[in-house]
């Protein structure tokens, strides 16, 4: 589409970055393609009007997205509350899988928070920023997400005894 | 609590993805597409007319008090972003619209044949689906996977004996909301595989790589459609004049959108021969600006909150509890926006009624 050549140059410079942050999200690979493609042509309809750098803002409607598509899995991912068997965390390699699955289990608002802060390296304002949402807010969902990984069985294990 | 471990963890994972290059390509006809669907609806917004009435002193909404809308506004798309409302907004539907509406109908249901774990079809995408009903049986410990091209998928556990839905489905009552099928633009082939795998965790590869050779799982996937009009929109969602659950009729009767950025909103139902059902809608964020995160919604029914886990009909539908507001005497409903995103809260209510 050379109607907007500089947005073409983004998205080949940025899709790799955002894609991750899709598959953190989605934890799906698909699903993360689905939705960084999603995002980037709802940006494609405001290039003109983004002033400075379009990251922060292509990187707001991919979480909020999400959260969207989220609210409408009947025909898609579904959360569960099973609980994670201790005997499944017996060995580094399976903590490690095991917090990735009890991640899978938070709900979308907490998710992107622990996404924004640990893999994109955002500070609580920013992540505030991302999400369109106040900084209090923030650390209610980040304290709350921490909490639930702390109270899964799996995670009293995984995340205590690992070496910091 | 080692949160090195979780950024650790992030990132490991996050390497999953790193083979898949930008597909400007795809990217393009998406964007073209999407530039022809806001074409087209604008052009049928332009021809549609939806009545939008006001109920002065029915309502109250949050802070904002119950004045009156005098002007109607333009329907919108299920894809417009909801505007700035300083006052509750009364949607109700437009005389007659009852009578165009049609009931649900089979669109096709697909099973396999015995012994078969694998199956894959064609869905016709002139159809309009709005709901589909999964079903396994027969082959406890395994799992029956749906996966569509897309990505998108869902699964249902082989324990028991397989059965066909015994009741009509639920029917969603806002328009694309709870279906993917009918939104999802690379739908077809649909692939239905039984695995042994967990499918209510891990990830799809490691689901198809639990495929048995043969399977005593009797599986099946059963789609509904109806074409239903839509006679208005609440928070930016498409209503459908008629929804069907629990075997009854339910004909959409009102709707309340809360002032932009209330944490409350309060409804006095009316004395009424008919049960109700009263649906809470929260505005799903299409753009970043303004910000609009979901919020959290709590519905009580004459200051009781209700419990989905226990009230009756046992439903939650896009994750809030429905209400059912018996026959006879008046009553009041209150939704209030609980834990969650607060901010620029978008939501309202969509009443049902029996017949």
């Amino acid at each position: 589409m050379a109607e907007k050549p500089e947005f073409d140059a983004f998205v080949v410079a940025r899709w790799s970055a955002l894609l991750r942050t899709a598959y953190l999200l989605t934890r799906d690979e698909g699903r993360a393609e689905d939705l960084v493609q999603s995002a980037l042509t709802k940006l494609w309809f405001a290039w003109d009007r983004v002033e400075g750098d379009p990251e922060p803002y292509v990187r707001r409607i991919l979480v909020n997205t999400h959260t969207s598509w989220w609210r409408r899995r009947w025909w898609s991912e579904r959360a569960t509350d099973r609980v994670i068997e201790l005997a499944e965390v017996d060995a580094p390699a399976e903590a490690t899988m095991d917090l990735w699955t009890a991640l899978g289990h938070l709900p979308p608002g907490q998710r992107s928070v622990i996404v924004l802060r640990y893999f994109d390296d955002l500070t609580e304002a920013q992540t505030a920023v991302q999400l369109g949402c106040s900084v209090g807010t923030v650390k209610s969902q980040h304290a709350k997400a921490l909490r639930r990984l702390r109270d899964d069985v799996a995670m009293v294990t995984s995340i205590e005894e690992a070496p910091s | 609590m080692n949160q090195d471990l979780i950024s650790r963890t992030l990132n490991e994972h996050a390497t999953a993805v790193d083979h898949r290059g930008p597909d400007l390509e795809s990217l393009h006809a998406r964007v073209a597409k999407a530039r022809r669907r806001r074409h087209a609806a604008a052009g049928a917004a332009a021809g549609i007319a939806v009545a939008i009435a006001v109920t002065a002193g029915a309502v109250v909404g949050g802070d904002s008090g119950p004045e009156p809308i005098p002007s109607p506004s333009p329907p919108t798309s299920s894809e417009s972003e909801s505007p700035f409302r300083t006052d509750a907004v009364e949607v109700t539907p437009p005389a007659g619209a009852r009578e165009s509406a049609q009931r649900m109908r089979l669109v096709t249901h697909q099973h396999n044949e015995p012994g078969q774990a694998e199956l894959t079809f064609e869905l016709s995408l002139t159809d309009t689906y709005t709901a589909d009903e999964l079903y396994c049986g027969g082959a406890p410990g395994t799992w029956l996977v749906a996966a569509t091209p897309s990505g998108a998928r869902a699964s249902v556990p082989c324990d028991g004996r397989a059965s066909l839905p015994s009741r009509w489905p639920t029917q969603p009552f806002l328009h694309g909301t709870a279906n993917m099928l009918a939104e999802d633009e690379t739908v077809t082939p649909v692939h239905l595989f039984v695995t042994t795998a967990d499918a209510s965790r891990g990830r799809l590869r490691a689901w198809r790589a639990g495929i048995p050779s043969t399977t005593n799982a009797e599986f099946g996937l059963v789609i509904y459609g109806q074409t239903s009009p839509t006679v208005g929109t609440i928070v930016g969602f498409d209503v459908s004049v008629l929804g069907e659950f629990d075997g009854r009729d339910w004909w959409f009767v009102r709707g309340v959108e809360a002032p932009t950025g209330a944490a409350r909103l309060t409804v006095e139902l009316p004395a009424s021969p008919h049960d109700r059902m009263v649906q809470p809608v929260v505005a799903a964020p299409t753009s970043c600006c303004p910000p609009s995160p979901n919020p959290s919604l709590q519905i009580y029914l004459d200051g009781r909150a209700v419990d989905h886990r226990f009230d009756q009909p046992q439903v939650a539908f896009l994750e809030e509890t429905t209400a059912f507001v018996p026959a006879g005497a008046a009553h009041t409903i209150q939704v209030r926006v609980t834990e969650g995103w607060t901010d620029d809260a978008s939501f309202g209510i969509a009443v049902f009624e029996a017949d």
